[in-house]
């Protein structure tokens, strides 16, 4: 029989915060609260342990569900229906036509090319172009995905040849990055972030980390950089993002940019800037002296259209036999999800100015934009405001990760109990509150160091609730710990 | 195209009502099923099943991520569909929503597989993507052959020599895959021989991943479909059966294979492991929505009595007699061309005649360090623009030689590619003529 010890015990380690242990505790409540069989102090869970807009109510811009509806449906009852135009705005209809025909006429029912359809290809390529300076993008090194997490996964799959491979990878990051490398069975080679520089990158810290993996004997072949970062938020300088593709270039490191909140920049004083834009504008890229390959997703930004499982990532500078090892492993997958690829396609060419959706849509978007600039400040604020917490800005991205003192009483009874103090303090915050953060512990860290991450999406009333709620929580906590 | 089972891009039409009910489901209310012109444009059972589906997605809509496993409505339509062809009860707790079924059964490989001595049994002919996992996840294939001359029939006997030879090599077998209805095969299993197969699988203690995404697309009309799950639940010698059950919507009438929907029924799975299976699937976060939504309509269609009903019953009644057709016209017209003969396509969306080939075309194969079915696979695409897959992608006896072919497009153009097929394969026996090798 296939039981936990003959399963593969590289699954059986692997570890993934963001849906784990606290979060289980939270849906299984949640449960409690809606079947009405157990008592809390509250009526409801506040989800704050995922970027998931939509699901904590961020609506859905109109104008891609508009098109996505209308590429959908068979002409007939979609854009060729008599009463189309009385339903769906003209750019709408129009839109649709465009993608229908980029699909080659056999509409989102099919399996596409495995990259996903040329012509999508291309209007990524264009925005890249245009978000870049006009530095050219390739629309046959673009490979789309289900979310940027199945392209990660890929590549992850291609660096790791053997159990000696060696990742770079922020301290703290996004655990889909310690997760598969570890379910990979390759070795995780951290680069701490400097806190009380805002989470900075340092480039010593950079070198001593890579110097003792070497000297360890691990073959450490690519850097994973998350710009802006999860959990940490931090928005990096043009100079800190040029530094990073020249340490990865002169250390012979792949670059695996995670860029997915490059549209979620809210320090007036920051501004987004492309690794791939970097490698150009240091003569990298004309010397073919780098590889990189950069990630984007439609789960985040201001569509947030997470459940839709739209992403990309575009790779640079790699040799063609490994690139054509990538096509391969997503031809074995077919394709990924034409809904994913739709939103995408429309993620990146919106309406134009003129457009009958034009002054709408920019409406819509900004007004998410404003509002989660406002909610980011309120939180990292309202945190700093509590005796025992840090909190660095939210300069982009959708989270802030506050560290927490932590009572004595406490670290020793989580020791006792064989559980990060970490989570026992994020339980606590669960059942006393209805909260549901992350332990900071799932996204690594300083020895000594403890926290949450928690987004700042849900409304800004319930934000500020929540402010207080960690609060009064925090003291409540600290006396039972004393 | 005839290299893959992909309907639409070959022209076949989506059913209406599912498009309807998926652009209900994705439009805001106000434009959508809110919308004053809503009830001139869909029909009412479209927008009501909407409100249904919007309801059980929450307000969240579909843009959010879902539970990992899927919307838990979405997964009770499943275990309902499930439990009315068995006759037995199914739990959405055991049922994980996926990326297509290929999402799931890379799923369970990850899980099942621990070091290069782990083995997986496959069906020789098989799909591939069992062959590509495998490899890719660093485990060995162990194949037992289906007996071409016996309709594609599995026999215990082949399945024991399996066995034993693996454990004489020192692998340790986890689990054995089965294709029902087979692919690139076609063949139907009865539920005797789906009783042998359990029957190992549980006397082994080796799980057994049940591949049936053809579940719908059966022609033969003295086959019908049964699950290894019912066989296996009737069954007092399978009783302590693990088993993974898979299911798409990219094959059966519907042919949504871009929406990559699909699902996988867990039954007797080590509860610590189905957890690790939660904790993998949880690591993607969750399948795509729309491809969730794709799945719950594809189990539970219009009713009697619905307003679509009647449509519904039409564009799913001309696909299944159409396919059913070209079936037939297909293999008949394979197995009319001297030099190959091609077994009955009972269900899935294939033909996989065998050829036989020239001497010197083998040799020049060789020569080329082809294959003899790849040599004969780029002349057919260049002769007449026909692209199959040649037989060695999926695995075949020793010495054989052929192709796949799909028989998705549409009728008349099956008519002309079975004479072009004729055509091709005269001009190739003539090109390289002398020593007509007799079939191995």
């Amino acid at each position: 029989a296939l039981t936990g010890s003959n399963m593969n015990q590289r699954l059986a380690g692997m570890e993934y915060a963001v849906r784990g242990t606290v979060v289980i505790a939270a849906d299984r409540i949640a449960h409690e609260l809606e079947e009405k069989t157990v008592e809390h102090p509250f009526d409801h869970i506040l989800f704050t342990n995922i970027g998931n807009p939509q699901s904590v109510g961020q609506k859905p811009l109109t104008w891609p569900r508009q098109v996505m509806a209308l590429a959908d449906l068979p002409d007939e009852v979609g854009v060729d229906h008599p009463l189309a135009s009385q339903m769906f705005p003209s750019d709408a209809i129009e839109r649709a036509r465009e993608i229908k025909k980029a699909l080659g006429g056999h509409g989102t029912g099919a399996y596409t090319h495995s990259q996903g359809p040329l012509g999508f290809r291309k209007d990524i390529a264009t925005f890249i172009e245009n978000r870049d300076g006009g530095v050219k993008s390739d629309p046959t090194s673009i490979f789309m995905s289900n979310g940027a997490s199945a392209a990660i996964q890929d590549v992850l799959t291609a660096l790791i040849a053997d159990e000696n491979c060696g990742v770079m990878i922020p301290i703290p990051q996004y655990p889909i990055y310690s997760a598969t490398i570890d379910l990979l069975g390759g070795q995780k080679v951290g680069y701490f972030l400097d806190e009380e520089k805002g989470w900075d990158m340092n480039l010593e810290e950079l070198g001593r980390a890579l110097n003792d993996a070497r000297s360890k004997g691990i073959k450490v072949n690519s850097f994973v950089l998350i710009n802006p970062g999860n959990p940490t938020g931090q928005v990096l300088s043009k100079k800190a993002v040029q530094d990073i593709v020249k340490f990865c270039s002169e250390n012979g490191l792949v670059l695996l940019a995670d860029e997915v909140y490059q549209e979620n920049v809210y320090d007036e004083n920051a501004e987004f800037y492309s690794c791939k834009r970097a490698a150009a504008e240091t003569g990298l890229l004309d010397k073919d002296a780098i590889e990189l390959v950069s990630f984007h997703s439609t789960s985040k930004g201001l569509y947030g259209e997470c459940g839709r499982r739209g992403g990309y990532m575009e790779v640079v500078g790699f040799d063609p036999e490994v690139e054509a090892h990538l096509y391969k492993k997503a031809s074995a997958a077919l394709c990924s999800g034409v809904p994913g690829m739709v939103m995408a396609d429309l993620m990146v060419k919106g309406p134009k100015p003129g457009d009958a959706s034009y002054e709408s849509h920019e409406a819509e978007k900004k007004a998410i934009y404003d509002s989660l600039k406002r909610r980011a400040k309120i939180v990292e604020v309202g945190l700093n405001s509590i005796p025992g917490f840090s909190c660095q800005p939210a300069q982009g991205a959708m989270y802030v990760f506050p560290k927490v003192t932590m009572p004595e009483g406490a670290i020793k009874a989580a020791a006792e109990q064989n559980v990060p103090v970490d989570t026992m303090y994020a339980v606590s915050l669960l059942e006393s509150t209805g909260i549901c953060v992350v332990p900071a512990c799932g996204f690594e860290q300083e020895e000594g160091r403890h926290g949450f991450r928690t987004t700042f999406l849900p409304s800004e009333t319930e934000m500020e609730k929540a402010v207080k709620l960690f609060r009064t929580h925090h003291e409540e906590f600290c006396s039972r710990y004393a | 195209y005839t290299n893959i089972g992909n309907p639409h891009a070959v022209g076949q039409h989506p059913i209406s009502f599912y498009r309807e009910v998926l652009a209900l489901c994705d439009l805001p209310a106000e434009y959508g099923v809110d919308n004053a012109a809503v009830a001139a444009s869909f029909p009412p059972d479209a927008v009501e099943r909407a409100r249904e589906m919007r309801e059980a997605i929450g307000p969240a809509g579909t843009g959010a991520y879902t539970n990992s496993q899927g919307v838990l409505q979405f997964r009770q339509d499943v275990a309902n569909y499930i439990a009315e062809r068995d006759g037995h009860p199914s739990y959405p707790a055991n049922i994980f929503l996926t990326n297509g079924a290929s999402a799931a059964i890379e799923n369970c490989l990850t899980g099942l597989i621990s070091d290069d001595r782990d083995a997986i049994m496959i069906p020789i002919p098989q799909y591939p993507i069992y062959s590509a996992l495998i490899g890719r996840l660093g485990a060995r294939q162990v194949g037992y052959y289906l007996d071409e001359e016996k309709g594609w029939a599995v026999s215990e006997a082949e399945l024991e020599k399996r066995w034993d030879a693996a454990k004489a090599d020192g692998l340790k077998v986890k689990a054995l895959a089965l294709i029902n209805p087979g692919n690139p095969t076609g063949q139907v299993l009865k539920r005797e021989d789906l009783e042998v197969i359990c029957r190992f699988c549980a006397r082994n203690g080796i799980v057994l991943l049940a591949d049936e995404v053809y579940q719908r697309n059966v022609y033969a009309d003295d086959k019908k479909f049964i699950s290894a799950k019912k066989v296996a639940l009737e069954d007092p010698q399978s009783e302590n059966l693990q088993l993974v059950s898979y299911h798409s919507t990219s094959k059966g009438f519907i042919g949504e294979c871009g929406r990559r929907g699909g699902m996988m029924e867990l039954h007797h799975i080590d509860p610590y492991v189905q957890s690790q299976i939660y904790k993998l699937a949880s690591s993607g976060l969750c399948s795509g929505v729309a491809g969730q939504i794709m799945m719950s309509l594809m189990v539970k269609p219009p009713k009697p009595g619905d307003a679509s009903y009647d449509t519904f019953m039409k564009e799913e009644g001309d696909i299944h007699e159409s396919l059913k057709r070209r079936a037939k016209i297909l293999v008949e017209g394979l197995n009319s061309i001297d030099g190959i003969e091609c077994n009955e396509s009972e269900g899935a969306m294939y033909a996989f005649p065998r050829l036989t080939l020239p001497q010197k075309a083998l040799d020049a194969a060789a020569a080329n360090t082809q294959s003899p079915d790849t040599l004969y696979s780029l002349s057919l695409l260049e002769e007449t623009g026909i692209c199959v897959v040649p037989a060695s992608g999926f695995g075949q006896e020793k010495g054989r030689i052929g192709f796949r072919t799909t028989f998705l497009p549409e009728e008349d153009v099956i008519v002309k590619a079975v004479s072009e097929f004729k055509r091709h394969h005269e001009l190739f026996c003539a090109k390289y003529a002398d020593d007509i090798v007799s079939k191995l």
